[in-house]
């Protein structure tokens, strides 16, 4: 019944030479586009498997290969992909006139090894484990990026994080990881956690075959469904109503597992039918002794070839803006598999190097792919398709607030009142255009990104226009400094475009820019006016910057 | 494209801020199929979560499976309705309701996706939604072309970001952030607008696709509402009490008076969610509940757009994500049922007082005219002006047609 891949490749393959580095082919930053099946200026035989495999399609596509990424526009893209986060116009200068060659590397290393990283990928992790929890399950939602920020900064292996997460039993004060099991099981619907589970973790949409027989995929059937939601079935999950050490303290979660408690498969008019028991997508698991039924699963799950696909999939999806296979949850669909070798290799080498979710995103980031330039034109997406170009996606949320204090440079700790109103914003346009829907799938929508909303919010929200201004003291003080220096409006211009871009202005955007500050103070003016129309000017050049594309899409 | 002359000219007749923002004249018009649609907008109820159709529509009395409301007469003699429903059951004369509408998509994302576009999903390509279509098939006017109030609505797809609906989380507050900031005159966000202008048309020359032209579209959309007439629209207290309060003063009831105001206003298509529909549990206190701000919603707004000459020029449909099980199960809930579920058609175009499709005697089975999603939604398009065999290229090179097969829904319109 079951053909999914896990079987049928199991012990076919061994992962050695596979997680072998991935330097990126291409590590010349003036690199010319190409149009072969190979990366520019690289050589076969440097080539990692994982390499060859994906490029390999570049060629057959027919498509231009996008040159590599110049310096500063790789800082600004690693910089939001790993810490959610530009980086500031210091750090950016001083990355791109670093000279040393494998400064790439130590980049991705230092970013991997900061704070910000941990704190970012919880969040990451917390949207994808909890959908948009609802108002009244905040602080569940708060305790799960406790956790899973301790869980990501110190290295822990990605299938231990997931068996915890099912095989969660006792007490948890603040909820921690047991909340994944409340949330995905309220109501305590199995079947929402079923599908959740089988989609988010081993990416099969195993739940569309709840009401009937899978629509697309031949292989699964409703009892499958239902055999797998039994793994679940004598697992209850209980929130306190109230934390016994008295108000103000965290809510806290109990889980425990029945020693019975059945799962039927339901008739046509929705009434139960037949008692099933667990079974996994398909396949009998063993019970070990004493094994309960969720550590059933959760061993099943870690022993699934797809646990580490799904995951290989979701982050580079995430990174490169789609899957190898797309979308990444519907691993076994028919749908565009346009790079199945890849992923394939990318997943043996994640779970040979024990599932290390730090060397999964370096060799990811130092890829050939991840290395591509946005620019060239537009081919209708052809060649983003295949990762030969990288796509332009909107921010979100969490990265365009974050991206806004740090560019505006008052998001330092310094400022914690500019800080806090960001944090403040931040949660305000969340709550705002992030619906949560009251269904039992959690499911969720940020219609945030790239919309007339978060339009008009860059157009006359206070984020930018108390940012921009010179009094606040951030990045437009420092460049009205820097203008009245030897550098000039040149150099007042150059911090302007990394605090925002990343990157140096060119000759003409250096020339047009000046114009544009040239024109806002006449000559004729006393000291104090021109000082004040000064002020203006860059107040208003930066403002422009930020309400650009460049600024508010990762490229 | 356009000198700034060239839009001065054209907006000379307007002052201050709205003619030095006036975006750059587009190369968008009304299509000829949408500029002799019978509806010239179109308003969606969608029913987040999957109504029950056997507790509003479709009911069953005293089966097992018809649970404990009362059916109700209705205006249409022999056709008989929820009893939570009684003043959408007096005016069944204008209304066309579906009792067989069949997908085989029972989760929420999955089914949403499909009843806002007519396309189950699929990997590699995101479909438009029908509001996005109708949005791109208009001119560009002050207000977006689709407006979702009260809930997310459904994307633009392959049509870019422009064409996306515009969120109303609260119809009864004002939109937030159309007020220039603190220090900042007409003067002022001309020059930061002329820049932000040039930057544009650097990047787009060099990077461009889709997201670059979506983020200037938005942009300038968002320029185009600030300080226009029209933005009155979203002034509820404008409307005088009696026209107010027939629609309840819940947040659906409200979003429905707006979606009256907004197409007065010349916006196409709006969206109004009523959310709560996913009844595992405790069915018929919730239905109960969420029946009676549909029935004042949508009767309010019915008789409202009749009183102004509208009705006959605004489709309004309710639908949801999809039916729910005749079983009530344990809990006194009722289940996803993607097989049944019913929907209410009226205005622009629609043959009220009539009733399609019928199901079984417990609701279990279609025995007559069974209606797939396609079949709605090829009915819908060309009732708002859209071609269904028009193609659009998707970013994979696949050729999309506006409608995914289907057949028009015989006797409807």
């Amino acid at each position: 019944m079951c053909t999914n891949a896990c079987r049928r490749e199991s012990g076919e393959t061994t992962a050695a030479g596979v997680a072998a580095e991935a330097r990126p082919p291409d590590a010349n930053p003036e690199g010319e586009a190409g149009t072969g099946a190979e990366p520019p200026g690289a050589s076969e035989a440097e080539l990692s498997p994982f390499e060859k495999a994906l490029t390999a399609g570049w060629g057959a596509a027919g498509v231009e290969v996008a040159p590599t990424v110049e310096d500063g526009e790789f800082y600004r893209r690693i910089a939001l992909d790993l810490t959610g986060s530009v980086p500031t116009a210091e750090e950016a200068a001083r990355f791109i006139d670093d000279p040393a060659p494998d400064k790439r590397e130590r980049l991705v290393d230092a970013l991997l090894a900061s704070d910000d990283y941990a704190r970012y990928w919880a969040e990451v992790y917390a949207s994808l484990l909890l959908g948009q929890a609802l108002p009244t399950q905040k602080r569940i939602r708060a305790g799960m990026v406790d956790w899973l920020e301790g869980q990501i900064g110190t290295g822990r292996p990605y299938d231990e994080m997931v068996a915890d997460l099912l095989t969660a039993t006792g007490e948890f004060s603040g909820g921690q990881e047991a909340g994944y099991l409340l949330v995905r099981g309220r109501q305590k619907q199995v079947e929402a956690l079923a599908g959740a589970t089988a989609r988010i973790f081993l990416g099969v949409q195993i739940e569309c075959a709840q009401c009937h027989d899978h629509p697309y995929y031949d292989q699964y059937k409703q009892e499958d469904f239902f055999r797998f939601a039994a793994y679940f079935g004598r697992t209850q999950v209980r929130q306190a109503k109230k934390n016994k050490k008295g108000k103000g303290q965290p809510p806290v979660i109990t889980v425990k597992d029945r020693r019975r408690g059945e799962v039927h498969v339901p008739l046509a008019d929705g009434s139960p039918g037949v008692v099933v028991e667990p079974a996994f997508l398909g396949r009998e698991v063993e019970a070990a002794e004493g094994e309960t039924r969720r550590e059933t699963l959760a061993r099943a799950i870690r022993g699934s070839d797809l646990l580490a696909k799904a995951a290989v999939n979701r982050i580079w999806s995430t990174m490169l803006g789609r899957g190898l296979v797309d979308p990444w949850d519907d691993l076994v669909g028919e749908n565009d598999a346009s790079h199945p070798e890849s992923l394939r290799l990318l997943a043996e080498s994640f779970a040979a190097s024990g599932y290390d979710q730090r060397a999964l995103l370096r060799q990811i980031a130092l890829s050939s792919a991840y290395q591509r330039s946005a620019a060239g034109g537009d081919d209708q997406g052809a060649a983003a398709r295949v990762f030969a170009r990288a796509q332009v996606r909107p921010l979100s949320a969490y990265q365009l607030f974050g991206s806004l204090a740090a560019a505006t440079g008052l998001g330092e700790s310094d400022r914690p009142n500019y800080r806090r109103m960001v944090e403040e914003k931040r949660e305000r346009a969340l709550a705002q255009y992030v619906f949560t829907f009251v269904d039992d799938e959690m499911a969720e929508a940020e219609s945030f990104a790239g919309n007339v909303p978060q339009a008009l919010l860059l157009l006359n929200g206070e984020l930018s226009n108390a940012g921009v201004r010179e009094r606040a003291g951030g990045t437009v003080a420092a460049a009205r400094a820097l203008a009245e220096g030897e550098g000039g409006e040149a150099a007042a211009i150059e911090a302007l475009y990394l605090s925002a871009y990343g990157r140096r202005p060119d000759a003409e955007e250096t020339s047009a820019a000046v114009d544009f500050v040239r024109a806002y103070g006449g000559g004729e003016q006393g000291e104090r006016a021109k000082r004040a129309s000064q002020a203006k000017a860059y107040e208003d050049l930066h403002y422009a910057l930020l309400l650009s594309s460049e600024f508010v899409t990762n490229h | 494209m356009h000198t700034l002359n060239r839009r001065t000219f054209v907006r000379s007749g307007l002052g201050g801020l709205a003619a030095a923002l006036m975006r750059p004249a587009s190369a968008f018009a009304t299509s000829p199929a949408a500029a002799s649609a019978k509806a010239k907008a179109c308003i969606v109820l969608f029913m987040h979560g999957g109504a029950s159709q056997l507790d509003t529509w479709d009911p069953k009395p005293g089966r097992d499976t018809g649970g404990e409301f009362r059916a109700i007469r209705t205006a249409l003699s022999g056709v008989r309705v929820s009893e939570h429903l009684p003043l959408l059951a007096k005016r069944m004369r204008k209304i066309a309701v579906l009792r067989s509408l069949t997908s085989r998509e029972g989760n929420h994302d999955r089914a949403r996706y499909l009843m806002h576009s007519g396309y189950p999903p699929q990997g590699g390509v995101v479909h438009p939604s029908l509001g996005s279509l109708v949005a791109s098939s208009r001119d560009p006017g002050a207000l977006p072309g689709y407006v979702s109030v009260a809930g997310p609505g459904q994307g633009a797809g392959i049509l870019g970001a422009q064409y996306a609906p515009f969120v109303v989380a609260d119809p009864t507050g004002p939109v937030k952030n159309l007020k220039l900031a603190r220090g900042v005159d007409d003067e002022r966000l001309r020059s930061r607008v002329e820049m932000w202008r040039r930057l544009e048309g650097r990047y787009s020359a060099r990077v461009g696709g889709p997201e670059v032209a979506g983020h200037r579209a938005i942009v300038e959309q968002a320029l185009a509402m600030m300080g226009s007439p029209e933005l009155g629209a979203f002034e509820l207290d404008r409307e005088p009490d009696a026209i107010r309060r027939p629609y309840g003063p819940t947040p659906f009831g409200q979003g429905c008076l707006l979606a009256r105001r907004l197409v007065e206003s010349g916006v196409p298509f709006v969206e109004v969610s009523l959310k709560g529909w996913d009844t595992h549990e405790n069915n018929f206190e919730r239905v109960k509940k969420l029946s009676a701000e549909l029935d004042a919603g949508m009767s309010a707004l019915l008789d409202d757009l009749e009183g102004r000459g509208l009705l006959g020029s605004t489709l309004v449909l309710c639908v949801g994500d999809f039916g729910r099980t005749p079983k009530i199960n344990a809990r006194g809930g009722r289940d996803h049922f993607p097989k049944i579920a019913a929907a209410a058609l009226a205005g622009g175009g629609i043959r009220g007082g009539q009733v399609i499709g019928e199901t079984d005697a417990d609701g279990v089975e279609i025995v007559e005219r069974p209606i797939a999603v396609p079949d709605l939604f090829r009915t819908l398009a060309g009732l708002v002006g859209l071609d269904p065999e028009e193609t659009r290229m998707s970013a994979a090179g696949r050729p999309l047609t506006t409608v995914d097969g289907g057949s028009i829904i015989d006797g409807l319109t």
